[in-house]
């Protein structure tokens, strides 16, 4: 048996995407608003609220999905079937926004990762259930916040710039009272 | 005319490619349950008795015969099992290997997929008041407890078992090689459920099945009786009368089958027609031919829809047996017309159908016969689940989590 064999783009592969610290930051704040949206196969979104979302050490994100006959756990097992993306987006109190592009890879049903979560989520709920936890391999990130993406925008795109932004402010207000 | 070996030279891609539809995971699935798995030397040693559950505990063999501890089954990446059993090398079974610290399935110097060992429940390893194995009495899937509370079956008496069967000789090795009982106590299996249950999270459905057992004042009367007795020591450990359950049993009669609805706290009936053809039948399962018969088997199943609800209860083939030689089909297209035929006409009356894959087995009288295409089991799943969605069958006691056995009940995840 060669091992060497293994090709490159082996199912093994999980190379963590380096994750902007304030990203992190965010990710872990319970004041942040989170969100997921997925897809069904006829191309049906789906966005829910999603407060629970966490990083893993290897830089996945964790996503619980509480009840196996909804619309978010049916497009969520075809996502990772057919290794289709969902879109998670996460906003900050100060006007932070990332958005976040990633592939579910992995869906806990039992064992020691998902009894941890099944105890967390009762342990705050109460008498609720737990479907799976899903590990989401984050393939592109994106600062989302409109002054970041202002930069990129009018960098990228200048035609898309209202002129009246470019102006140059000679005078000041003060100036013209005198 | 294509033959079932005719198509052998198919690979695993190729059906993928061919099915864009299902599930890759789903189709690899089945073709280890239609291959076997080999585990090597370093996939053993990765083996952790006191982390993952070993061979051993099932009412049947393994496709090598031997009964030392190896992994029992397999978990998938998507949560569904892989039930399979470890298989001769030269019957060129998938191999589970460590790559990159991980364990894979592995084929053609290829990594196909990543798999886990099935975790091992809390309750293994405690022991009754008489010292027997909990694990003996009440054994785990990922999610489901599995309970054979009677491991003979009389059917083999007058030698007249089902000819893809081995319990009857499984029976006999698991209960000399481990001390296995073949008749566990009522009060013995609602126990072993209330030290298993101790577990959160762990578990969502309880099985029962068994050999059938023809005794009693009507035929069969013994084996409901024992099965009543049984469910109602499960049911003493739940607050709800009706809980999570299945029993797959013999085809009973309407008097039967009302007492179990009524008595107990089941909440599915399964009666295995194992193959979808009346003359394939008398053959195949000849002690059900004679003490029921295909067409008594199927007409009861239809009648325990009207005491039990309409996706609460199914019956399950030995898919690929039908191909079995002398008597069975020569050509797939035929095998598949036929079953999906046979498979409508149950749904219609509200019965929905599953597959098992065939694996011949020493100990059962087709041994050293040759499963069905891959192909071909894929059509099967296919077939299956649109009849499901079609008759509006949502048999989830019989799913991913409580059983794992279907690959096509596993398409339920997308219904």
């Amino acid at each position: 048996m060669t091992i060497s064999a293994v090709s490159p783009d082996s199912r093994l592969e999980r190379v963590p995407i380096a994750l902007d610290p304030r990203l992190v930051k965010l990710i872990g704040d319970k004041n942040s608003l989170k969100a997921i949206a997925t897809s069904d196969g006829a191309g049906v979104p789906h966005v829910a609220f999603d407060p629970w979302i966490e990083l893993t050490g290897n830089s996945e994100l964790v996503h619980l999905e509480f009840h196996l006959d909804s619309t978010s756990s049916r497009n969520m097992i075809q996502s990772l079937w057919f290794d289709h993306s969902v879109s998670i987006a996460i906003g900050g109190l100060q006007g932070q926004a990332w958005r976040l592009t990633g592939i579910p890879v992995k869906a806990h049903v039992c064992g020691q990762t998902f009894q941890h979560y099944y105890a967390k989520v009762r342990d705050k709920l109460g008498d609720v259930d737990l479907a799976a936890v899903y590990l989401i391999r984050i393939v592109n990130v994106q600062d989302e916040s409109v002054v970041q993406r202002q930069r990129q925008e009018d960098a990228a795109h200048p035609f898309y710039r209202h002129l009246d932004r470019l102006v140059v402010q000679k005078v000041s207000r003060s100036s013209l009272q005198e | 005319m294509e033959t079932a070996r005719a198509v052998e030279h198919i690979t695993l891609a190729d059906v993928v490619a061919k099915y864009p539809d299902v599930p890759r995971l789903v189709i690899v699935k089945a073709d280890v349950q239609r291959r076997g798995v080999h585990y090597t030397e370093r996939a053993l040693a990765r083996l952790d008795l006191a982390r993952h559950q070993t061979t051993g505990t099932h009412i049947f063999g393994a496709r090598d015969g031997q009964i030392a501890p190896r992994p029992e089954s397999l978990l998938l990446r998507d949560g569904t099992s892989i039930i399979t059993t470890p298989t001769p090398l030269e019957q060129n079974p998938y191999l589970v290997d460590i790559v990159d610290g991980k364990i894979v399935l592995f084929d053609n110097d290829e990594v196909i997929e990543e798999v886990e060992y099935w975790p091992r429940p809390l309750y293994y390893g405690k022991t009754t008041a008489d010292g027997t194995d909990l694990r003996f009495i009440v054994s785990a899937r990922p999610m489901r407890l599995s309970i054979f509370p009677y491991r003979y079956c009389h059917f083999w008496n007058e030698d007249q078992g089902c000819l893809f069967c081995d319990i009857v000789p499984q029976l006999r090795k698991a209960h000399t090689v481990l001390g296995v009982p073949t008749r566990a106590k009522p009060e013995q299996i609602g126990a072993a459920v209330r030290e298993a249950l101790r577990e959160p999270g762990r578990f969502t459905g309880i099985c029962l099945t068994g050999g059938s057992v023809l005794g009693g004042p009507e035929l069969f009367d013994e084996e409901v009786d024992y099965y009543i007795r049984v469910l109602q020591a499960i049911g003493a450990n739940f607050r709800e009368r009706k809980f999570q359950s299945q029993l797959i049993a013999t085809a009973f009669n309407e008097r039967q089958l009302e007492r179990l609805w009524r008595e107990t706290g089941l909440m599915s009936y399964t009666a295995d027609v194992e193959v979808l053809d009346e003359q394939l039948f008398n053959w195949i399962c000849p002690g059900k031919a004679r003490w029921v018969g295909y067409t008594e088997w199927k007409r009861r199943l239809i009648q325990a829809v009207q005491i039990f609800g309409r996706g609460r209860v199914d019956t399950c083939i030995v898919a690929g047996v039908e191909l079995a030689r002398p008597y069975g089909f020569t050509n797939e297209d035929a095998a598949y017309v036929r079953t999906m035929e046979q498979a409508e006409e149950l749904a219609v009356g509200g019965v929905g159908t599953v597959l098992v894959v065939w694996c011949p087995r020493p100990g059962t009288a087709l041994v050293g016969q040759h499963n069905a295409s891959l192909d071909y089991y894929v059509r099967l799943m296919q077939g299956f689940h649109r009849l499901r969605q079609r008759y509006d069958l949502h048999i989830e006691f019989d799913d991913f989590r409580n059983c794992g056995n279907h690959p096509d009940s596993d398409l339920i995840r997308m219904q």
